[in-house]
């Protein structure tokens, strides 16, 4: 059982961490304004748990012009998604094992 | 235990955020009860003023249809913009392109038969790819819809099969099973 527990990626023990990843799993381009009204958390609260999964390399950041505004996307890297996979499968066998 | 509980958790947040980024939940019951009844009243002005010619029936299918889909359009765009624009905006546009795909080719198809004076194989056209517009969209937004299609093509098959008895498939189609399924949807999702 502790095998799984270490499995775990603590990069995602955040619940806001979660559900960005879980977000940007099933959509190739999230901007900032989506994400925060599925999350419903404050500016500051996003980018720095985005800044967080983008040091690790699990999140890549496009910034660009729409129009005359600036538009900030984000996608999960394949880093990312395969950690995310590792980290859903680790629960669900967390889950198993101990029912 | 509690722990658990967490890893429990962590799971159906997982769930609930990959369904609320990608499905189009703001299909209106209500849409679905009051064009449902339209279809009805068509119908029963059809048999009413006894409308038999080809153009004129042609006119009155295509104009129910048009204002059907308004009022569709206009019941699920009010609310969603209740649940946040940005993600009406995204999971709509995916929605709707899906489903006016069939939709658009079905329509021609229609409009083909229509010019070849085929009227009796309209009813089923419109059935059937209506039909198939709900499944394939029903990817991108409540399950629910996925039944109703499978139920419109079966209407349909059955206008092709018996011409004869293809408006009354019609009235089925877009009358009966729009109340049943705007109930519905209105029971499971609105209250």
């Amino acid at each position: 059982m502790k095998n799984f527990i270490d499995t775990l990626n603590k990069a995602f023990e955040s619940r806001i961490r979660l559900g960005i990843m879980s977000i940007l799993m099933v959509n190739d381009q999230v901007d900032f304004t989506m994400l925060k009204e599925l999350l419903q958390i404050t500016d500051g609260n996003i980018a720095s748990h985005i800044s967080g999964l983008e040091k690790l390399g699990y999140v890549s950041v496009t910034k660009q012009f729409v129009g005359k505004k600036p538009n900030t996307s984000y996608a999960a890297t394949i880093a990312g998604k395969e950690a995310f996979t590792k980290h859903i499968q680790a629960l669900e066998q967390l889950i198993q094992t101990k029912k | 235990m509690s722990q658990e509980k967490e890893h429990l958790q962590a799971i159906q947040d997982i769930k609930t955020m990959m369904e609320r980024s990608t499905k189009f939940s703001s299909i209106s019951g209500k849409a679905g009860i009051v064009v449902g009844m339209l279809a009805v009243i068509v119908f029963a002005a059809i048999k009413w003023f006894d409308v038999t010619t080809v153009a004129s029936l042609f006119v009155v299918m295509v104009g129910t249809l048009m204002i059907a889909l308004s009022i569709g359009l206009y019941l699920s765009i009010a609310k969603a913009k209740k649940e946040g624009a940005a993600i009406f905006d995204t999971t709509a546009k995916r929605f709707l392109v899906q489903f006016f795909i069939p939709l658009f080719v079905g329509g021609i198809l229609c409009l083909i038969f229509a010019c070849q004076t085929q009227i009796g194989y309209i009813p089923a056209m419109m059935l059937i790819f209506y039909g198939f517009a709900l499944v394939h969209a029903s990817k991108f937004s409540l399950d629910t819809i996925k039944n109703l299609g499978y139920l419109e093509i079966v209407a349909g098959l059955f206008a092709a099969a018996f011409t004869q008895y293809g408006m009354w498939c019609w009235v089925i189609g877009f009358g009966v099973l729009h109340i049943i399924y705007g109930f519905i949807i209105y029971t499971k999702y609105e209250k």
